[in-house]
């Protein structure tokens, strides 16, 4: 998953880790006393522990969520690709585009050379005929594109070791000459069982056919998935006439069908030595496992984003955990420090406590992750199920290591850091609870004359000289001088390197310096003219202007980085400079920044930001006192309130992030019925052209017990070559465009519902009926339109038309067991020309850029909402053939782009088709009623019309098949989303129940004075609610921007996903009301213990 | 004689005609996929065109002036750098002006029997003002007989005449032989063939109106510019294309509108 492999990160972070504990081991061995008082907070308060601990564990069990789904995935995605692929390892073939014949008895050569290396298992020489038509007689089934096999399994191993469903042993040797295997994939399409008999047609026997019986249905061995039939080698040969000849070398490796993998380099190397010149080897399953991991890195990536997120909520969660335990113990740890306890001392009393909650947390985590990914990927399977897609959790021991690692170290960092800042107190102003005064200020020149006298004593007072030093560093980075060197270091290394987030980090801390140096040289010039006007009064003034100018600074600095970071990703290109790279952390990065930038500025000025809150309150009686309470202290702790409402923010902006993205996926993918336009069948007559709806009626007849008797509608449609001229056009010349002629329910808009008509039909009936009644009346899909014309319809357009939607139908074009133009080819009653044409189109329409400047689009004819000017269109079939007039009255929907397409009448068509050959192939379209069985109707229909080799696919099945994976990765991030909102709602309940023990005695000061106990609880349930719409607001809007960039800059389609940006403002609205509710309900418990706090004792308390 | 020669040529229309417009579409796609953007020079001067908005016959259309190119693969670009930008009725149609709106209907490899079922009707229906047909060196390499071609000429001017009483300018076969295509050929034979068929276009066109672009004549400066045929040896290149689109634009400047 992290772009460093597992293996290369578990060990250092081990190594880490163990040192970590060991450095904590030794300073608690050196104060044991210190390490005695900080453990001690651990046991005593049982559910507080619980409750920082459960914070805590967040960020580890994100993490081994993460890794848990990515190990699953990892795992299934390879073991599809092996279940593909059967047992082969390497696959030794001639050198040429077409596998070419050689002698079977170099497989006896190879076999002999490899039977010395324990990593091999077995060879088997084979011979492979694709795109055989299998009709099963028994059943009445057809179907084709299926691969014959036959191997020599004498020395095959694995390789022949293929199984029944029962697991019984189906040895190839034992097949009788009259007998073949089908594998899983076959039979299910065919219903076939053993003992049907089955015919064989093959381009390679034009005009022959050959019986043979089911032996029985298998898989394993040299079978993988794809439909496939195992023959007894002689007879394969005896058929193809090639007797002693085979195509293939079958090599299977050593271990099970996925270790094996490990051996290819060793085989194939060996193989070089081995091989005759004109044989070579492929080393089909390792190319297939790295494939298959390539196409899952879409999904690793997506994952890797969520965890660098999560991951950042967990650390903030601890801070802010720890940030409230020290305040909670702000008075204990003054009268601590009284005692004589220094600031290091304190710290590391923190962290021993820190530590013991760390490593439970830390534990737990892992185990809570784990099980969080069990949960998710249990959600998921029962979709998944349906595709066969073998997903078994599965996690990699060290994924356990790196997760427990990981959680350790950044919660102890975190840990130390949090206990670092919040240590940093007034011993007085601690033990009385009073707000911390300002630091004392002093000029740079002081502070450096300081630190050079105490280093002259480093031998006596080391850490005094130390303390000296830092606080010069410290003027430094607070006058900006640091931030503008760092910055401008980085960014002139980012220019060399190109590098977007080191450019863009740089580019920050220069904002952030400017703003500091800025901010120094106005308060020096102000107090330089204060001093010498005000005099004594200088100093109120002085503190005045330097309130003022944090406010400044901070709006400066926090709004200047969160617009940067919002800017889309190649905004800097625009401005001339070279186009910077980068990987899916910069988005991460952005992420944060946006989101702490707007915290940042807005956080300082909170409470102005609450003052016309505060003024539209006045007018609401008794309660206006509750309000302004409420609104006083997170104007107060206005550092508090910020990590609170970034935490927050952050969870909603993850939120929508993520629900954005699977909106995305879920439209591109997850979207079957839409997809088969609610059609449940696709069928195509093999043999025999059928002839249209009228002969397919009196083929199946209309009867009630007839095959169409659970069928509600039906559909044909024959895609023909196209050329398409638009004259009014600003550049009017032929381009190319996919055509279908359609009939029956298409055109009464089954399955094509039209997004806009044209001027003049009142309804889509009409167009409908005009397009069935007047020839040359069209529509055609949204696809089509122009950009600026499908916005003016607010129309979602579709990817670009591609090559397979010329010679595919209009719905559920490119499916492989739908568009199979082999299939086609070897069975099409076309002339031979038809079949060149076909290839000679697909060769110049596969550019995807050549076929885009060439497609059709439609300018400038959209009037008004949902209309369109009836537009003329002129096309010609591409083999010849006069023109005809077209009038599109009509634009159809193609947001799942399955409809690509001009669609119209055969009598619209006729002119130009008359005299030309049939073009491809005919397809049937059938809507099964509501409660039948869509496969038992295919069977029905193809047994019906088995005379015409009618081949039926259920869509929905062949939908799922094609995206399966592509679902799956939809419905996990899905699961993640939601994952991320109830963890955040988790966050805030922890948070505001460790702020009710703080303020504790605030809380008994209000009671005393007469405050009431729903009055406390609206209090707490206010701020809640007033972070939680804050943060929802804040995360919602840079959650839009960030998914706006990720999309604009086609982050995804480098690994070819097809995903476009959906805006899910449903979905988005409910994540919203759940957030807001969410800050409500996790304020509920806070407030019922607030409620609960007797005045007397929280006075006393301490 | 002379159409034995010609059937042993590599002809244009050496494919079955079922094919010979999606192959030449597929050649013209692959040439512009391996083209680079390529200049555009010769599309800055203008030529205004006199009585451009005067239109007979015209029915209501948003275009000032409309100008159809009739054609084969010259018209579609196939030769150029950039087909869909140097092709020469663009290049032409740029020097008509600012208003012109060009219907460009070349299809590669088409003869005119093709275009009159192909292009004819589209022309038509987009009321032009000026028409340019030059469609005849498909036709002769094929081995059309001159009478058929004759007719599908006449048929394709009176047609385009009288539908649309646009200006109508229909170019001659050039000098072939200057092609180095079609080097092995005899001059003396290809000539005479040639100076038959542009002797029958010129008829046609005298007999209804329409005018002829002499290419014959004017391209003959072939010979001191090879660079305006292209790679190919045949078609013409995309200077070659500027070259035509001005030997077009002068015959149209030549004959303003009435």
């Amino acid at each position: 998953m992290f772009t460093t492999s597992g293996q290369n990160i578990a060990w250092p972070l081990v190594v880490d880790a163990v040192a970590a504990v060991a450095i904590l081991a030794l300073l608690a061995w050196r104060a044991p006393y210190l390490a005695r008082i900080g453990l001690r907070n651990v046991g005593r308060r049982r559910l507080r522990t619980a409750l920082i601990i459960f914070g805590l564990m967040l960020s580890t069990s994100f993490v081994a969520m993460s890794l848990a789904v990515d190990d699953t995935v990892t795992l299934a995605v390879k073991t599809v690709a092996v279940f593909n692929l059967g047992r082969v390892d390497e696959d030794i073939v001639a050198h040429g585009w077409a596998p070419q014949m050689f002698d079977a008895h170099i497989g006896d050569s190879v076999a002999n050379a490899l039977g010395t290396t324990p990593h091999v298992a077995g060879v088997a020489p084979a011979l492979l005929t694709p795109n055989m038509l299998v009709a099963d007689e028994t059943q009445r089934q057809v179907h084709g594109g299926v691969t014959a096999i036959g191997f020599d399994p004498s020395r095959a191993g694995p390789l022949g070791d293929l199984r029944t469903a029962r697991g019984v042993p189906a040895p190839a040797g034992a097949l009788a000459p009259n007998q073949l295997y089908l594998n899983r994939g076959v039979a299910q399409l065919l219903f076939a069982r053993p003992g049907d008999t089955i015919t064989l047609y093959s381009e390679h026997w034009p005009g022959k056919r050959y019986r043979f019986t089911v032996r029985d249905i298998v898989t394993g061995g040299v079978v993988g998935d794809p439909s496939a039939i195992v023959l007894p080698l002689p007879v394969l040969q005896q058929l193809l006439d090639v007797a002693g000849k085979v195509n293939h070398i079958y090599v299977a490796n050593a271990g099970d069908g996925l270790t094996g993998v490990g051996y290819s380099d060793e085989v194939r190397e060996r193989l070089e030595d081995v091989l005759p010149g004109e044989l070579h080897t492929i080393t089909v399953k390792q190319n297939g496992v790295r494939f298959a991991t390539a196409a899952e890195d879409i999904f690793g990536r997506i994952l890797t984003l969520f965890t660098f997120f999560a991951l950042f909520i967990g650390l903030l969660l601890i801070f802010l955990i720890f940030v409230l335990l020290v305040a909670e113990r702000r008075a204990e740890l003054g009268v601590v420090r009284a005692l004589g306890l220094r600031r290091a001392h304190v710290v590391r009393m923190l962290l021993f406590e820190g530590a013991g909650y760390d490593l439970a947390a830390a534990a737990i985590g892992v185990l809570g992750g784990l099980g969080l990914g069990t949960l998710v990927v249990a959600l998921v399977s029962p979709t998944i199920a349906r595709i066969g897609f073998p997903l078994q959790i599965s996690v990699e021991p060290q994924s356990v290591v790196i997760a427990f690692c990981l959680g350790l170290l950044f919660t102890l960092v975190t840990i130390w850091l949090a206990a670092w800042m919040a240590s940093r107190m007034t011993i007085a102003a601690a033990m009385r609870d009073l707000p911390e005064p300002p630091p004392p200020r002093a000029d740079f020149a002081t502070l450096l004359g300081s630190a050079l006298r105490t280093s002259g004593d480093v031998g006596r007072e080391p850490t005094s000289a130390l303390a000296a030093w830092a606080r010069v560093a410290a003027a430094l980075v607070t006058s900006g001088v640091v931030p503008l060197v760092a910055g401008w270091w980085l960014a002139r290394q980012a220019i060399g390197s190109l590098n977007a987030l080191e450019f863009s980090l740089g580019l920050s801390c220069i904002i952030i310096g400017a703003v500091l140096a800025l901010r120094t040289l106005a308060l020096a010039v102000v107090g330089r003219v204060l001093r010498r006007r005000a005099g004594l009064g200088s100093v109120s003034a002085l503190a005045r202007a330097t309130g003022l100018a944090d406010r400044l600074s901070a709006v400066l600095m926090g709004g200047a980085i969160a617009l940067y970071w919002s800017l889309p990703f190649d905004a800097l290109a625009r401005f001339g400079l070279s186009r910077f790279t980068g990987g899916i952390e910069v988005f991460f990065v952005a992420g944060v920044m946006m989101v702490f930038g707007t915290v940042w500025a807005l956080a300082p000025n909170i409470d102005l930001a609450l003052r016309p809150v505060g003024w539209a309150l006045e007018g609401l009686g008794r309660l206006r006192h509750v309000l302004r309470i409420a609104l006083v202290y997170p104007a107060h702790h206005r550092f508090r309130t910020g990590i609170g409402l970034s935490l927050f923010s952050l969870v909603c902006f993850v939120s929508v992030v993520m629900a954005c993205i699977a909106a995305s996926a879920t439209q591109s993918f997850d979207t079957i019925p839409e997809q088969a336009a609610g059609y449940d069948i696709a069928a195509q007559p093999l043999f025999t052209p059928i002839g249209g709806l009228a002969q397919l009626h009196a083929a199946l007849g209309n009867g009630a017990s007839g095959a169409l008797a659970n069928v509600d509608a039906i559909s044909t449609a024959t895609p023909l070559p196209f050329g398409i001229v638009e004259p009014d056009a600003t550049d009017a010349r032929w381009r190319l465009y996919p055509v279908s002629q359609v009939n029956g329910a298409f055109l009464d808009g089954v399955g094509l519902p039209l997004a806009a008509r044209a001027t003049g039909y009142a309804s889509d009936a009409a167009v409908w009926h005009a397009v069935r009644s007047q020839p040359g009346d069209v529509v055609i899909d949204a696809a089509a339109l122009a950009p600026d014309d499908a916005a003016a319809l607010a129309i979602q357009q579709p990817r670009p038309v591609s090559a397979a939607q010329f010679i595919a139908p209009p719905v559920a074009a490119g499916l492989p067991t739908i568009t199979n133009l082999q299939t086609q080819n070897a069975q099409s009653k076309s002339p031979a020309a038809a079949n060149d044409l076909l290839a000679q189109i697909a060769v110049a329409i596969n550019d995807p850029d050549i076929l885009a400047q060439n497609t059709l689009s439609l300018q400038h004819v959209v009037v008004g909402a949902g209309t369109i000017a009836p537009t003329t269109l002129w096309g010609i079939d591409l083999r010849g053939g006069p023109a005809i007039k077209l009038r599109v009255v009509g634009i159809v929907n193609n947001a799942r782009g399955q409809r690509f397409g001009i669609f119209g009448s055969p009598a619209t068509f006729a002119p130009a088709e008359a005299g030309l050959a049939p073009f491809g192939n005919e397809y049937y379209y059938f809507k099964v009623r509501s409660g039948a069985d869509a496969r038992e109707t295919a069977r029905g229909l193809g047994s019906a019309l088995m005379d015409h080799g009618f081949e039926t696919t259920v869509l929905q099945d062949a939908l799922l098949n094609a995206t399966g994976p592509s679902v799956f990765i939809s419905r996990v991030i899905v699961g993640l989303a939601i994952l991320t909102l109830l963890v955040g709602m988790a966050a805030l309940a922890v948070t505001g129940s460790r702020a009710v023990i703080e303020r504790r005695q605030q809380i008994g000061m209000l009671r005393a004075l007469g405050f009431r106990r729903l009055h406390i609880q609206l209090i707490f349930l206010l701020e809640s609610l007033l972070v939680g719409v804050a943060g929802t607001a804040i995360g919602l809007t840079l959650g839009l921007i960030l998914c706006r960039n990720l999309f604009a800059v086609d982050f995804f389609e480098r690994f070819r996903s097809g995903l476009t940006l959906v805006v899910p403002w449903s979905e988005l609205a409910a994540i919203c009301v759940a957030a807001v509710c969410a800050s409500l309900l996790a304020s509920v418990l806070p407030a019922w213990q607030a409620g609960r706090v007797a005045p007397a004792d929280a006075i006393r308390f301490e | 004689m002379i159409t034995r020669l010609l059937s042993r040529l590599p002809r244009k229309r050496a494919l079955p005609r079922s094919l010979g417009l999606a192959v030449c579409l597929s050649a013209c796609l692959a040439v512009w996929a391996c083209s680079g953007p390529g200049s555009r020079p010769g599309a800055t001067s203008t030529l205004p065109v006199a009585g451009g908005a005067a239109r007979v016959g015209a029915t209501a259309t948003p275009h000032p002036f409309t100008y159809v190119a009739l054609g084969a693969s010259d018209a579609y670009g196939i030769g150029t750098d950039d087909p869909q930008a140097d092709n020469w009725p663009t290049v032409l149609a740029l020097q008509l002006g600012v208003g012109t709106h060009l219907v460009n209907l070349g299809v590669p490899g088409t003869t005119l029997k093709q275009a009159l079922t192909a292009q004819l009707p589209v022309a038509v229906d987009a009321h032009p003002d000026v028409v340019t047909v030059w469609l005849a060196v498909n036709d002769l390499l094929a081995g059309v007989p001159l009478a058929t071609y004759t007719q599908e000429l006449d048929s394709a001017v009176a047609t385009l005449r009288d539908r649309t009483g646009a200006r109508v300018y229909v170019g001659n076969v050039p000098d072939l032989a200057l092609l180095p295509r079609l080097s092995g050929v005899s001059p003396t034979e290809l000539g005479a063939q040639i100076a038959r068929w542009n002797q029958t276009i010129a008829g046609v066109c005298t007999a209804h109106g329409a005018h002829v672009v002499d290419l014959f004549t004017d391209w003959s400066e072939l010979a001191a510019h090879p660079e305006y045929v292209s790679t190919d040896g045949f078609h013409p290149s995309t200077v070659g294309a500027q070259r035509l689109a001005a030997i077009f634009a002068a015959a149209i400047r030549q004959t303003p509108a009435k």
